[in-house]
């Protein structure tokens, strides 16, 4: 084995990812070949200090802060589809209750409704039993 | 396939924050320390492994048991150091910068101490030199020592381009060092 290729596998060599009979051919050459040799050392080192970097740590309360945001975002999530489910279920009330009023007392579902005359003042019940009043007194 | 990691992974799909929280312990500081190496800046690497995490979450739900947990997870992060490193060469401002905060003061340091934390520092800024795939691949291997099929998983290369790309990292690291000691 030359010089030359064993530096396209010295990487390979280092991280133990050869198969067994390259490894052991490299070896081979490494024990001849001190130029080789020196490189391979070299490159130890190198990685050496990579590992030696300096390690950061997250502050001790990471993870509960992390979990405290999802917690949040879930259930703003969970709030703002239900305020959605409440904003349609109100559009739909309307929706029935203007065919309602277009079709007048002949619908049985007007007739159930006009027995529950007690709506607070202005609400959309008192608005709407009004308006059948004075369509059925027409 | 760790087990536990794939329970913890599906219970955190069905949003079990419990089962979340476990994960970010286990993750939080490999996670933080790659991203820091990567970027070079301790305040951006906070914010970047918190939103890995947030887009773990988001995506466990999805997550396919053909992957290792680790390689999704750092596969997540490695994107969001790639869009921060795309961020920031779009400002015309660009420039990495090193920040020791939260390290030991260099005062409170023997001169020995002092020598060897300047190298290390100089050690981070080489990094950051690095093509970005290359030092991605380099960190992978060196300080969280991912096998190669592993680093192909995350960097979404093949094995042999892994070889490579650990073969040129090296020597560049290595060049650049040199260099430095030329100078």
């Amino acid at each position: 084995m030359k010089c030359r290729e064993v530096e396209s596998k010295i990487s390979a060599y280092l991280d133990d990812e050869l198969e067994s009979r390259m490894r052991e051919s490299i070896e081979t050459h490494l024990n001849r070949c001190g130029k080789c040799r020196k490189r391979v050392e070299g490159l130890r080192e190198l990685d050496a200090l990579l590992q030696e970097l300096p390690r950061v740590h997250v502050v001790p309360e990471f993870a509960e802060k992390l979990v405290l945001k999802v917690r949040r975002e879930a259930l703003s999530i969970a709030k703002s589809s239900t305020g959605e489910h409440r904003f349609l279920g109100r559009l739909l009330t309307l929706a029935y209750d203007f065919f309602d009023l277009l079709e007048g007392s002949k619908s049985p579902r007007t007739l159930t409704l006009d027995e529950f005359n007690d709506f607070p003042p202005l609400s959309m019940g008192y608005i709407y039993c009004t308006l059948l009043k004075r369509c059925g007194g027409e | 396939m760790d087990d536990s990691e794939l329970q913890l992974i599906r219970a955190t799909g069905k949003g079990d924050h419990e089962a979340f929280e476990h994960l970010v312990k286990r993750y939080q500081n490999p996670l933080l320390n790659f991203v820091y190496r990567y970027v070079g800046n301790r305040q951006t690497a906070e914010d970047l492994t918190q939103e890995v995490f947030l887009q773990v979450y988001r995506a466990a739900a999805r997550f396919e048991p053909k992957a290792r947990v680790s390689t999704w997870v750092f596969k997540i992060a490695y994107n969001l150091c790639m869009n921060e490193m795309k961020r920031r060469k779009r400002l015309a401002s660009y420039e990495l910068e090193l920040h020791m905060r939260g390290e030991q003061s260099l005062t409170s340091l023997s001169p020995d101490a002092v020598e060897q934390f300047g190298l290390k520092q100089f050690m981070m800024k080489t990094l950051t030199q690095l093509p970005e795939k290359q030092r991605a691949a380099l960190l992978l291997r060196v300080t969280e020592e991912f096998s190669y099929q592993e680093i192909s998983d995350v960097l979404g290369v093949s094995r042999a381009s892994v070889e490579s790309l650990l073969f040129r990292a090296r020597e560049r690291l290595r060049q650049l060092l040199a260099r430095d000691e030329m100078e």
